[in-house]
């Protein structure tokens, strides 16, 4: 489930306070100095290893050996390249297209009309953030795989001959455009319900029908928001590795991210030079790409005011059709949510998995269960993956909040703690986790293979996130509220403590929700990084699709759905109670 | 023009409680006429205006334009908002960023339905509108690069475009200040009495009510207190809340000694002795009576260092001077009488009257106001 935050905020902000704030001199205040060079020593290294990697031969040992221009020479003569990118190009672009026709059509029918039913959209599209991406992925190729219903219906009908493959650039686009309609739903819920309400009134009171106002008015006000939230999906497909490695590959279909991959696991011995040519390479267009997001989301928000009157956007009665749209609604939820659940339960019941045939329904048993939950490395798995998500909450939520407080009350050089601290958005997660790992190979401390190498990794990568977070919470506490602090005596670290602390707490609690579970279902940054004894369980899962052990793929994954939506429905009803956006 | 009767609308919390709107309202304008809903937050004003406009639907009563029944709930009438022969100007204005100037004064003529307008008629009708407004000059700028005062002259630009039967103001100079305010209201004034519009003014603002309104509606609660014209509703209040909520006043208690007709004058026995007050209509004799006297008609004169006397005149008591507030114009006196009860008085500031100076304070009786429910 590939839904992770919208990251504009993040860089957009970065971007302004960096125009915004660009200081005479050089100035620093202790404790910004003190961050500053705590986030260099976590983010500068594997960047720069990774140039330095991609510029040296290596030698069999492992160091860099002499500067050659060879892996970036390989890389754009060679036949993998220009593919890779066209590949990727379709299958982004095809993606972000499906996710924001459901999830757009799916928002509006939840805020702007009244179809029965469209208060559970939101809670629906908050558990399956529990879902790890790679189970929905797993469901999905079950569902429409060779031996799987869909085909054996298509058979049933026509006969042996036909079938889909769903080994195909639209088996990814159609897997992958449905991992994203949560999160697009989400975001495009939030768009609509900032509108201001009296903009459509004024259409409607000079004449114009409800249709008119929402082509004229609505929509077109919306558009920025839209294209915007387009290419942030696409982006996202860009460097997402999931569904590419699990669905692309099996069908020679590779891109750029499979393509780093796979030159970093190599043939005979690993390529870190072809792999770190791929990666800057992949991290070039990623920058540009995020600029011009960040050119157009401030577009976006040009045209969003919001008054305090407090009139709510108009609802759309659909009359009649309210009906054909809560099907439509149920229908979208089946997609995303019900079907991959329901054939995941369906194989963890089964010894072996033959398609949905009325045998299979007389071979249920709980066997899988009883293996997997019992004593055995799926407990360990269970053990790290909880520490891993815990640990990088707690890290980044406090440190975040900290760097976001001092940038955001402009505290001198705290502009660059907020360059530093997006400056992981960049990173697809399998190059930063191929950066990591030729840091920890070649450090001195044996960090290489531990859970705490992980850690760190995963601190890095959801930096940005808790800065997004915490920076939002910060401005909505008023300035005046710490000098009343500081003018009745109290120092500014006092004031930090018991003034912003306490009224940021809501929004950390809700971030270290999030983060905790983005963090744990994340397969392409643990995956160089694990070894034996520090199994987590998604790549524990991409292990056991890569051995076709399907049914204890399928029981491993629902217990760790059960678990997450425990800690996801928590996540619902804080954002819920205390009225936080996503 | 339009005639609202009994309208009903009321809010209910999510437990199906009452949790205000409005109850009972009628009231009528006339055409040309330059109406307002004057009342403090809360009481139901907006909620009206909305009403009229079609932007809620009332849970009962009739609404009535131009003999044209736009709303009636016992027919089931309800008339949507977009097909009603109205302007609207919201209190944020509304205008779409995405448009330019001229474009959001022709939205209103390229969506009409009813009547189809050529291509040279809008160009012409926009133009003459964003003339009258004096913006006419930005018609190709977006509409975000206008300032507050002009966009709210292009929102009322817009509103008028159709040349509709009715104009609706919600608020529409709150967002000004002060000066800027004061400007567009005397625009306002001369806009609307050039086209001659029939116009709903809501406001808060007593200032804004007295000098643009032919006639106001005070509201309260969700409830018309009392409708006139303005000096009307200052002069003669018909209850506590008017006479509080307009202006400043000097309210005091007392009896009616003997009956008086609708119009006459009696003598009401008060905390502050026997004061002889107006009428508007017939009281019966014994009634506890409420009376008002407005600060700037009460007469204020030096007493007698040594005069122990009683006061000659009517309506006289004496009292001391315990606070002087110099305001510009005016200066604003506070009269201890008895040493309890405090007459709040207004004159000219070159009346040398200071505190602790013993003087005579009187109520005239023809604006010394019976307040009559």
């Amino acid at each position: 489930m590939a839904t992770e935050l919208d990251v504009t905020d993040a860089a957009e902000m970065a971007r302004q306070s960096a125009v915004r704030a660009k200081p005479r001199k050089l100035q620093f205040s202790p404790l910004v100095l003190l961050l500053c060079v705590i986030l260099a020593i976590l983010i500068i290294p594997p960047t720069f290893f990774l140039v330095d990697v991609s510029f040296h031969t290596t030698r069999p040992d492992g160091s860099m050996g002499d500067f050659t221009l060879g892996y970036y020479k390989a890389l754009f003569t060679g036949r993998f390249f220009l593919p890779a990118l066209i590949n990727t190009a379709i299958y982004a672009v095809g993606s972000a297209v499906v996710a924001l026709a459901l999830g757009v059509t799916q928002a509006v029918l939840v805020e702007r009309t009244n179809t029965p039913g469209r208060q559970y959209v939101v809670l629906g599209s908050i558990i399956a953030l529990g879902i790890p991406n790679i189970l929905h992925v797993v469901a999905w190729l079950l569902i429409l795989g060779r031996s799987g219903p869909v085909n054996a219906a298509l058979q049933h009908a026509f006969g042996s001959a036909v079938g889909i493959n769903v080994y195909s650039m639209w088996g990814m686009i159609v897997i992958e455009g449905v991992n994203f309609v949560p999160l697009t739903f989400l975001l495009m819920s939030s768009v609509l319900r900032a509108t201001d309400a009296s903009f459509e009134e004024a259409s409607m009171m000079s004449g114009a029908r409800p249709l008119t106002t929402f082509r004229s008015i609505t929509l077109r006000m919306g558009l920025p928001g839209i294209l915007a939230l387009l290419l942030l999906v696409f982006i996202r497909a860009f460097e997402s590795f999931e569904v590419p490695a699990l669905v692309g590959l099996a069908g020679n279909i590779n891109v750029l991210t499979t393509n780093v991959y796979q030159s970093s696991r190599g043939s005979v011995t690993p390529s870190y030079g072809d792999a770190g040519a791929y990666s800057i390479c992949l991290l070039i267009i990623i920058v540009a790409l995020l600029y011009l997001y960040g050119r157009l989301s401030r577009n976006a928000h040009k045209f969003q005011t919001i008054t305090g009157k407090g009139y709510r956007p108009r609802v759309i009665n659909l009359g009649g059709m309210k009906w054909g749209a809560s099907v439509a609604l149920l229908v979208m939820f089946m997609l995303v949510t019900g079907l991959p659940l329901l054939i995941l339960v369906f194989t963890s019941l089964q010894p072996f998995y033959d398609g949905v045939t009325p045998d299979a329904f007389g071979r249920f048993s709980f066997d899988n269960y009883r293996e997997v939950l019992g004593p055995g490395s799926f407990r360990d798995a269970i053990a790290n993956t909880l520490i891993l998500g815990a640990a990088t909450a707690t890290l980044v939520v406090p440190f975040t909040a900290l760097c976001a407080w001092l940038a955001a009350r402009r505290r001198p050089g705290a502009w660059l703690l907020d360059q530093l601290a997006s400056l992981p958005l960049v990173f697809p997660a399998i190059v930063m986790s191929v950066a990591f790992l030729y840091v920890f190979v070649n450090l001195p401390v044996p960090l290489y293979g531990t859970l705490l190498s992980v850690i760190i990794a995963s601190t890095v990568r959801y930096m940005p996130y808790g800065m997004r977070y915490a920076y939002a919470g910060v401005l909505q506490i008023h300035n005046e509220l710490e000098d009343a602090s500081m003018s009745a005596g109290a120092r500014r670290s006092s004031t930090f403590l018991r003034i912003v602390m306490p009224l940021l707490a809501t929004p950390m609690i809700s971030s270290w929700l999030l983060i905790f579970l983005l963090a744990v279902q994340t397969v392409s940054l643990p995956l160089m990084l694990v070894g034996p004894g520090t199994e987590i369980v998604a790549v524990s899962l991409f292990d056991l699709w890569q051995n076709g052990q399907v049914t204890e793929l399928a029981s491993m994954g629902i217990a760790w759905v059960c678990l997450m939506t425990v800690v996801s429905t928590t996540f619902y009803y804080v954002t819920r109670r205390y009225q936080l956006t996503i | 023009m339009l005639e609202v009767g009994n309208l009903v609308k009321i809010y209910e919390t999510e437990r199906e409680e009452p949790a205000g709107g409005v109850f009972d309202i009628a009231f009528e304008v006339k055409q040309g006429e330059f109406f307002t809903l004057l009342g403090p937050s809360g009481c139901g004003k907006t909620t009206t205006l909305r009403c009229v406009a079609g932007l809620e639907q009332p849970d009962r009563g009739s609404i009535v334009l131009a003999g044209e029944v736009l709303f009636d709930g016992a027919t089931g009438v309800h008339v949507p908002m977009y097909d009603r022969d109205i302007g609207m100007v919201f209190q944020s204005y509304a205008i779409w960023p995405h448009m330019s100037v001229f474009e959001n004064a022709a939205y209103p003529l390229r969506v009409s339905r009813r009547i189809r307008y050529g291509r040279a008629e809008v160009t012409q009708r926009v133009e003459r509108v964003l003339e009258m407004m004096g913006i006419a000059r930005y018609k190709d700028r977006s509409a975000t690069q206008l300032s507050g005062g002009q966009q709210q002259r292009l929102a009322l630009a817009r509103a008028l475009v159709r040349e509709p039967k009715l104009l609706l103001l919600d608020e529409p100079l709150s967002n000004l200040d002060a000066q800027l305010r004061e400007q567009m209201r005397t625009e306002l004034k001369r806009i609307q009495g050039e086209w001659g519009v029939t116009t709903i003014y809501v406001t808060h603002d007593q200032g804004e009510a007295m000098s643009l309104s032919d006639r106001v509606a005070v509201l309260n609660q969700g409830r018309i207190v009392q409708i006139g014209p303005p000096d009307e509703i200052y002069d003669l209040p018909r209850s506590e809340f008017v006479a509080n909520f307009i202006g400043r006043t000097n309210l005091f208690r007392g009896r009616l000694q003997d009956g008086v007709p609708a119009g006459g004058s009696a003598i009401v026995t008060s905390e502050i002795g026997p004061m002889r007050c107006r009428f508007a209509g017939m009281s019966e004799a014994g009634r506890d009576i409420t009376f008002v006297v407005r600060p700037e008609n009460v007469i204020m004169s030096r007493g007698k260092a040594d005069d122990t006397a009683a006061p000659a005149g009517e309506n006289c008591v004496k009292g001391l001077v315990s606070s002087r507030v110099y305001l510009g114009d005016v200066a604003e006196y506070a009269i201890d009488i008895d040493g309890m009860r405090k007459v709040i008085a207004r004159a000219h500031p070159a009346i040398g009257i200071g505190p602790g100076e013993r003087v005579t304070v009187q109520f005239p009786a023809e604006r010394t106001i019976a307040i009559c429910e």
